[in-house]
This record gives C-alpha cells, structure tokens and sequence, in this order.
C-alpha cells in the first residue's frame, strides 16, 4: 500500500512537471520578407513656345512613376546645340528645383542654338529626361543703313577789328544704323560754302571746301571752317556722303546741310 | 511479479521526474519529449519553422509608410506553433542596386503579435503555413541609387508550441 501510494504520488508530480513544459517549447527559424522601389520617372522632352533674342521658354509634360501624393519637382539643364556640359538653366538648380512644367531660360545669346533637358526630382531621387531638339533664339536684326544728324556752332576766335576779326564754324555730324545704334568708323564728306556781306558781293556764295572727318567710338565726327574774316556772313556744310563697310547711305534729297551765322 | 511491476513503474516515473528536471531551462527551448506506452523516454528536435516571402512590399519611394506585405510561415512540427515575435532585420538592395543605394532608408516592421500567429501542425507531408504580415516603410534619406531596387530583410521568428 506504502509503495501503491509513493507511485501515485511519483505519477501525479510528474505529470505536474511535464505539462507546463509542452507549452514553453520553442520553435525558432528564419526567413525573409521583400519590398520593392518604384522609379521615379522621366519628364518629356521640352518644347519652345516662345522665344525672343536672349531667352527661350520652355514646356514639358510632367514625369510619371510616383503615387499622387509625392510632387515631383524638375530641374532644367542647359548645352550649347555643338556639345558640352550640361548646365542648370532658368531658375531651378539641383538643389532648389522648380515644381512647375515650364520656365523661362534668360541671359542668353541671339541666334544662338541650345539643347535642353529635364532632371525630374523627389527628395535624393532623380531621373534625367531626353533631350529637345536643337531651340534657338531669335537671330539679332541686322543694321543695313545708316542715317546722320548735323548741328552747327560758331564761335570768335578774333574779336580785333578790321581785318584782324576772325570766326570759326564747326559742324558735328552724329552718325546711326538702322537700329539706332552709333556707327563709328563712318567717313562723311561734305562742302563749305560762304556768303559774303558788308558790302564785299553781299548775298553771293565765295567759293568752296571739301571736308571730311571720320565718326569715333561715339558715331561722332566734327568738321570746321576756321579763320574766317567779317565780310563771311555765314558758313554753310552741306554734306556730301557717307561710306561704311556693310552700311549703305542713302542720300536725302535735297542733300542735307546746316549753316552757321557769324557771330554778331 | 505484480510487486515486481509496480516497482519497476515506479522507477521509470521517478527517471522521468528526474529527466523533466534535468532537462529545464534552455533545453526547453529546443526538444520536445515523447513518451510510449512502457514510460520509456526519448528526446527528439523541434524543428525550425521558416519564413519566405509571399506578398512583396511593392511600391516603395521616398517616405513612403505602411506599404504591405507578408511572408508565409512554415511549420515542419507535428504540433501547432504561435509565432510571437518576428524582428526583421536590416533591408538590404539586390546586387544590383548596391553599389548605389548606399542608404536604403527602407524599415520592415512585423504586423502587431499581441496575438500570436499560429502555424498549424505539419499534416501529413505538407507542413503548415501561416501568412505573417509586414509593412515596409522608407525614409527621404533613401539614395537616389534606391530606384527600382528590391529590398530583402531576414526576419527572425520565435514561436511556441
């Protein structure tokens, strides 16, 4: 009965040890799980809608590849239409990059040709576009003609009487393009004429002298008749021409002159 | 003979109670104890469930969050396991993102165990499967080498019977 009883009490410990066991049993192992990344996608290639001689507008159609909420942002890049490197162009860089589809790229030259492309940005990510074709500016008008302006000046250079008495005229003659711009280089040629007075063949014109002078920097020239006495009442410059390589002059007609009254 | 018999059960209870006491702590951990009929005893290996991949986190980008997946869990025991915790490592790119994702900015995160996943017990041939589910997350520091990259993080499971 004593042994009955031990074995009872053996069995009933036993079970008491073993049954908590089972449910601290372990069953470990590894794996793997896998994500994947979307890419970001490109923008179109850039088209021109307008353009003027120093800069150039551009469109694209925006990049794709991101779910709605992300907005992508693009960076423009700019090269010369023979090659070269790639520069950041209107307003976006690498580092601040535009969010809008178009732009306006400025500071350039006329008539010149450029390639551009669109780097499409989110965060570090990014995705370079093709190329447009070759846009350019529009090409700078070209001066054909040129145009002048004559202003006369007289001065005393002798104020003795008689014979001593002397006056001087000057003529400054401005010279332009088409464009207005000033046309330096420029040879003007013209005639002095004079009117005598003071009794000495009043009214009459007393001969002539060619002049000429070649415009400076500034498009301006001057020409002078010196040294003349009282009985010259006034000096007239009527101009006779003007030559410039790749401009040509139309005369007006009548041919423009100025005069320069002696000084009273 | 019948004393005889009741001594010797008695004997092979108390080398069980010796066994069972023996084999605590860590032991617990790895081998599961079978008995026959006789009180004999002899030890075998649990063996280790595993995980692979069956829904992919598809659609990762810069600060993304929550993308889902799950892997499938496999029991080759003859008894039920709950997977109570699932830590996912480190995600690292396929070859041929390596050299450029240098931050991968991406995170696996294991779906809430509170509730234990429970692995049903091998049946037959076919051992039991259990999806486990993840989300997937990735930061804005992810490099710009990431794009398209395919992401694999190992994830440790511990499971009880």
């Amino acid at each position: 009965m004593r042994r009955s009883a031990t074995v009872a009490v053996l069995a009933a410990a036993l079970v008491a040890v073993t049954v908590p066991a089972w449910a601290a049993w372990q069953a470990n192992g590894t794996g793997s799980g896998t994500g994947t990344a979307r890419s970001l996608g490109t923008a179109g290639a850039p088209t021109a809608s307008s353009s003027t001689q120093t800069s150039i507008t551009l469109a694209w159609s925006a990049a794709t590849g991101m779910p709605s909420g992300p907005t992508i942002a693009y960076q423009v890049e700019r090269q010369p239409a023979a090659g070269g490197s790639w520069v950041a162009a209107c307003t976006g860089t690498h580092a601040t990059p535009n969010t809008a589809t178009t732009c306006t790229d400025g500071s350039l030259t006329a008539g010149t040709g450029y390639k551009y492309r669109i780097v499409s940005a989110y965060q570090a990510w990014r995705a370079t576009g093709t190329e447009s074709a070759v846009l350019s500016t529009q090409a700078a008008p070209v001066a054909t003609t040129m145009t002048a302006t004559l202003s006369a000046s007289r001065e005393t250079t002798n104020s003795g009487g008689g014979a001593n008495y002397k006056w001087a005229a000057t003529v400054t003659i401005t010279v332009k393009d088409n464009l207005g711009n000033v046309v330096s280089g420029a040879e003007v040629d013209g005639t002095w004429t004079y009117t005598l007075g003071n009794g000495n063949g009043n009214g009459n014109v007393d001969g002539s002298v060619t002049s000429d002078c070649t415009t400076d920097a500034s498009g301006v020239c001057t020409v002078s008749s010196p040294n003349m006495q009282s009985n010259v009442i006034s000096a007239t410059f009527t101009r006779d021409g003007i030559t410039k390589s790749g401009l040509t002059y139309s005369a007006p007609t009548p041919k423009q002159a100025v005069t320069a009254a002696k000084p009273s | 003979m019948k004393l005889f018999r009741r001594d010797a059960a008695a004997a092979v209870l108390v080398g069980g109670i010796g066994l069972a006491v023996l084999t605590g702590g860590t032991a617990y951990a790895y081998w599961t104890t079978t008995g026959t009929g006789t009180g004999e005893a002899s030890a075998t290996t649990a063996l280790e469930i595993s995980a692979s991949s069956a829904t992919v986190a598809a659609g990762l980008y810069p600060g993304a969050t929550g993308i889902a997946g799950s892997v499938t869990v496999s029991n080759p025991n003859p008894f039920p396991v709950q997977v109570t915790v699932a830590s996912f490592a480190a995600a690292t790119p396929d070859s041929g993102h390596a050299s450029g994702c240098t931050t991968t900015g991406v995170t696996f995160t294991s779906q809430d165990l509170t509730t234990p996943v429970t692995v049903p017990a091998k049946s037959d041939d076919t051992n039991g499967t259990a999806a486990l589910g993840f989300t997937a997350a990735m930061t804005n520091a992810s490099s710009n080498g990431c794009q398209g990259a395919t992401f694999t993080s190992t994830v440790t499971l511990t499971g009880t019977s």
